[in-house]
């Protein structure tokens, strides 16, 4: 559990944490010192919070002397109070013996239910309690004798809390697993016979079976607690299910999840009779689960055994689908979230029965004349959630978590859709690249027009009279692109943000699979960033989906290195420039064309204009880039090491051309913001020279290190730039005449002599440290000397 | 699992909270001031009981606002945020049970607290849902399993 300090406020207005201590003065969370003596104050005070301890005029150590006192004293009027007193603070394991003694000496129902509530709450220091001691001894007895009680409530209240509390141990387990398999064994047997008998159930009641589903579910929150997976206690826990307590039968439906998770197929076969809607358990032993936790429950279990290699796993699968049409959103939802586990050729062949309202049908599913497919289902089911809980007329309370949930569906759903359906390369496997469009020569014609709530309540009214829609349309298209302007109206209707980032999510994987008609989309999404009231958490969600999105379609690249630029451009200050790079990173591996659009991008955001206000957000946002450019520069290019020239041509060293024209250009670029910009500009863009020049060919190693050494160097800020240039000159200069020594050496024999091949190793592992300074992690191949090096570094090795 | 919860007032200080995950002091801390910078702007949106969500670090919270104060429900992995909006309508009734005689005031629910943690006790177990309707939590809370249960569900 947790520590038992806790801090006092959620926050102060502006967002920094401000405590308050037991004085109730204000303290704000930029004083460390204060911070300090505050969290030690409220270690001691063991209030839920500083704030609440200012309100109270108890203390814990007075409220733990009193109570010791009135224990002592017997005092039980005083014993209630001081226990009621103490549920503002947190206990520990001392408590123990006062409350099994409190226990012991009390027999009125509020006191006992107190002293209980406390015993469940140091049960998290159960493992430091000794098994032989005089109140764990006591402990035991105690739930003993209750058990023989003839107050049902006693009974209960004791076994769920003795069963948490109780230290693990051979003896102690034996006797209260005897007590619940004892219940458990009762009450599978005749009511009747058992009404005659003595034993558990106290004979004084008029509601024998009310008595029995509550000890049931007693004990199935004490083997929640203690007992989970015992063997004895498999066929009364499956036999629970049936439970007549809505609270006893979820219990029991987690429970047999637990053994589900270690036997699959024998819990399967078990089960398999309380299928609420299949045929052959009609009117048999089929459950009618009441308690909707219970429903989710068991859809969670069915999820587990339909993904298993068990017979009856289609059955269980059915069931899942089935419960798509419960007609309680909470069940309906969690069992489309437990279907999204599956594979989507699974669910898109799938099919959801009619449901027929009988004697035998449980009340809390729709009806279902016709038999639809899953996905329609669904779809419709989605639909009529968001049509209902955006419209203003008819939202609830609940409506928010509706539609966010609804939202997440769907992006889900069509995730998974897309996944699917996007071309794959016969060989990898992988997602094909696709043929890329330049996205400015397709017209934005379409628009999207967001539903009134008489259009939303038609729509809502042909959906429930025309279900089987879905069939009609082509396979191609994503099946949940007709939310498409129910999502999008979220964005403009719905003020929680949480909500807006579902249903943004929900439109990155609605975007066609085609760049031609996700214009439409790239519009949405620009015209986002132009609202200035969204906040920048958003966007980062917004763009870590779009992430996702290009790695699963790689033909979106261009529309989204496009909402890149946007992003930088219109609202610098919401930008994530990290999520940035990774999202580039991505789509240079995506092949030559790729990689020229992302230089593209990238030039064309270093050459934008900037807005004035906008300039120191994008000083920063310039430096993350162009140290990007650095790291990614001589992948962009193709320029390597293998570039070097071989020994054989003398006159490669002579040669200062570059022949790499993509490489040249960011060269050129790099070297005027390493002159022309403010000295944080120029201090990144030396060193992305720097790990361009390491990387590169020696004609390039030599265009850098002239570059660097003739920098001007009058301007402000130099003495910063000018550690980082000749720290590099430095390398470079090492690189060059070290290189240059062992290509002779090499040039007059074919091998190197031990001592030559030795040095060479020496000099390899110096300057691989001191270039490895410039790289987050540089590549284990990398070998500074070029390739020649590589087999006498081996050796040497 | 159900991670926890927490009750403030409309400045944001907390007046009850309760961990049923395993968090330090400072990852405590590090969550509330996350949970008061992503709700915040939202508050106002939670008059009339309305229930919001917001969504950090795979925690799914469910606000919502009663009388003087705002109750969060944190949760994770099959407590999704339709799960938790339906536990917090049980929450929402004890504490406007427990508050009855002088509606739901900041002062009146602190010193209705010793009644209210045995409330809570019977709805949320060890991070897990137990009891959902009023009438079991009001007779459970008060050892009074034998009570008849009226058919009427929350």
């Amino acid at each position: 559990m947790n520590s038992p300090e806790s801090n006092s406020s959620l926050a102060s207005s502006n967002g920094n944490i401000i405590t308050t201590p037991a004085n109730g003065s204000v303290t704000a969370a930029s004083s460390t010192l204060n911070q300090n003596s505050i969290l030690v104050e409220l270690c001691d005070s063991k209030c839920s919070s500083a704030y609440l301890q200012s309100k109270l005029s108890t203390t814990f150590d007075s409220v733990k002397a009193s109570l010791k006192e009135a224990t002592d004293k017997k005092n039980s009027s005083k014993i209630y109070t001081c226990l009621q007193n103490l549920t503002y603070y947190k206990v520990d394991k001392d408590f123990l013996d006062m409350l099994v003694t409190i226990i012991t000496i009390s027999d009125e129902k509020k006191t006992l239910r107190l002293a209980y509530y406390f015993l469940n709450e140091i049960s998290q220091f159960k493992h430091l309690f000794n098994t032989g001691s005089a109140e764990i001894k006591n402990l035991i007895n105690i739930f003993s004798k209750e058990q023989l009680h003839k107050d049902i409530s006693r009974k209960v209240i004791s076994l769920k809390t003795t069963a948490t509390v109780a230290p693990n141990d051979v003896l102690i387990d034996a006797n209260i697993l005897e007590v619940i398999s004892g219940i458990l064994r009762k009450v599978g047997e005749d009511v009747d016979k058992t009404q005659k008998k003595k034993g558990f159930f106290s004979r004084g009641t008029n509601d024998l079976g009310r008595e029995r589903s509550l000890l049931q579910y007693a004990c199935f929150v004490a083997c929640r607690n203690r007992f989970k997976n015992s063997p004895s206690l498999f066929m009364p826990i499956i036999e629970g299910i049936k439970c007549s307590d809505p609270v006893g039968a979820r219990h029991s439906i987690s429970l047999t999840f637990d053994y589900a998770v270690e036997k699959p197929s024998t819990v399967s076969e078990s089960t398999k009779r309380f299928l609420p809607l299949l045929k052959a358990n009609k009117g048999k032993e089929a459950v009618n689960l009441q308690d909707s936790f219970a429903r989710r429950n068991f859809i969670k279990l069915a999820g587990h055994l339909a993904a298993a290699n068990v017979p009856e796993s289609k059955d269980f699968f059915q069931h899942i689908c089935q419960s798509v049409q419960d007609n309680h959103y909470a069940v309906s939802f969690w069992a489309i979230q437990t279907l999204i586990k599956f594979p989507w050729s699974k669910l898109e062949q799938a099919i959801i029965e009619p449901i027929i309202l009988d004697n035998d049908t449980p009340n809390h599913f729709d009806i279902l004349p016709n038999q639809i497919s899953l996905v329609t289902g669904i779809c419709n089911k989605i639909k009529i959630a968001l049509t209902t809980h955006t419209s203003s007329t008819t939202t609830t309370s609940q409506s928010n978590p509706i539609i966010h949930l609804a939202c997440k569906l769907v992006a889900l759903l069509s995730e998974s859709y897309v996944k699917s359906a996007y071309p794959k390369d016969n060989k990898t496997q992988l997602p094909i690249i696709g043929d890329w469009l330049d996205l400015d020569n397709i017209p934005t014609t379409t628009t999207i027009v967001i539903p009134t709530i008489i259009q939303q309540q038609q729509q809502q009214q042909q959906l429930q009279q025309q279900p089987n829609n879905r069939d009609k349309d082509s396979k191609d298209q994503n099946p949940f692109s007709s939310l498409t302007s129910i999502i999008m109206s979220c964005l403009t209707i719905s003020p929680s943000i949480s909500i807006r980032i579902q249903a943004l999510k929900a439109l990155v994987w609605l975007c066609p699979l085609d760049l031609k008609q996700c214009q439409m989309y790239r519009e949405t999404f620009k015209n986002l960033l132009l609202d200035p009231y969204h906040p920048g958490f958003l966007f980062k969600e917004l763009y870590m989906e779009m992430y996702k999105r290009v790695i699963a379609t790689p033909v979106l690249s261009p529309m989204i290195l496009s909402l890149i630029y946007d992003w930088i451009d219109i609202v610098p200050p919401k930008v994530d420039t990290n999520l940035i790079c990774q999202t580039l990173r991505v789509i240079i591996d995506f092949g030559l064309e790729a990689k020229e659009k992302v230089l593209a991008t990238l030039f064309k955001i270093l050459d934008r204009s900037v807005h004035p206000d906008f300039r120191v957000v994008n000083l920063e946002i310039l430096k993350d880039l162009i140290r990007f450019l650095g790291d990614v520069a001589n992948v962009l290019t193709f320029e390597s090491q293998s570039l070097y020239p071989t020994v054989s041509s003398s006159t490669a060293l002579k040669s200062l051309e570059i022949s790499n024209q993509s490489l040249n250009s960011i060269i050129q670029r790099l070297e005027q913001y390493a002159i022309y910009n403010p000295w944080q500009l120029r201090m990144e863009s030396v060193d992305a020279l720097g790990k361009i020049a390491f990387q590169s060919s020696t004609s390039v190693r030599i265009h850098i290190y002239n570059f660097l050494s003739s920098i001007p160097n009058e301007s402000h800020g130099w003495t910063c730039v000018k550690s980082n240039t000749s720290l590099i000159c430095n390398i470079l200069d090492q690189l060059l005449t070290k290189r240059t020594k062992f290509l002779t050496n090499l040039k007059s024999s074919p091998t190197l002599t031990e001592q030559q091949s030795k040095e060479l190793s020496q000099d390899h592992h110096n300057l691989l440290l001191q270039i490895s300074i410039f790289f987050e992690q540089l590549p284990n191949d990398f070998l500074p000397f070029g390739f020649e090096s590589k087999l006498f570094i081996n050796k040497q090795k | 699992m159900i991670n926890n919860l927490l009750i403030t007032n409309l400045n944001g200080n907390i007046v009850f909270s309760k961990y049923y995950n395993i968090l330090t002091e400072e990852k405590q801390i590090e969550f509330e001031k996350l949970t008061y910078q992503f709700t915040k702007d939202e508050w106002s949106f939670a008059k009339g009981e309305k229930h919001l969500v917001t969504e950090f670090s795979g925690n799914k919270i469910v606000f919502t606002n009663v009388g003087d104060l705002m109750i969060f429900l944190c949760g994770s992995n099959e407590y999704d945020e339709l799960a938790l909006s339906e536990i917090i309508f049980p929450l929402m009734e004890t504490i406007k049970e427990v508050c009855k005689k002088k509606g739901v005031t900041e002062a009146h629910f602190i010193e209705q607290i010793p009644k209210f943690v045995l409330y809570l006790d019977e709805i949320i177990q060890k991070g897990q849902i137990d009891q959902t309707q009023i009438e079991s939590i009001l007779n459970y809370s008060a050892l009074k399993h034998d009570q008849p249960i009226k058919k009427e569900t929350i």
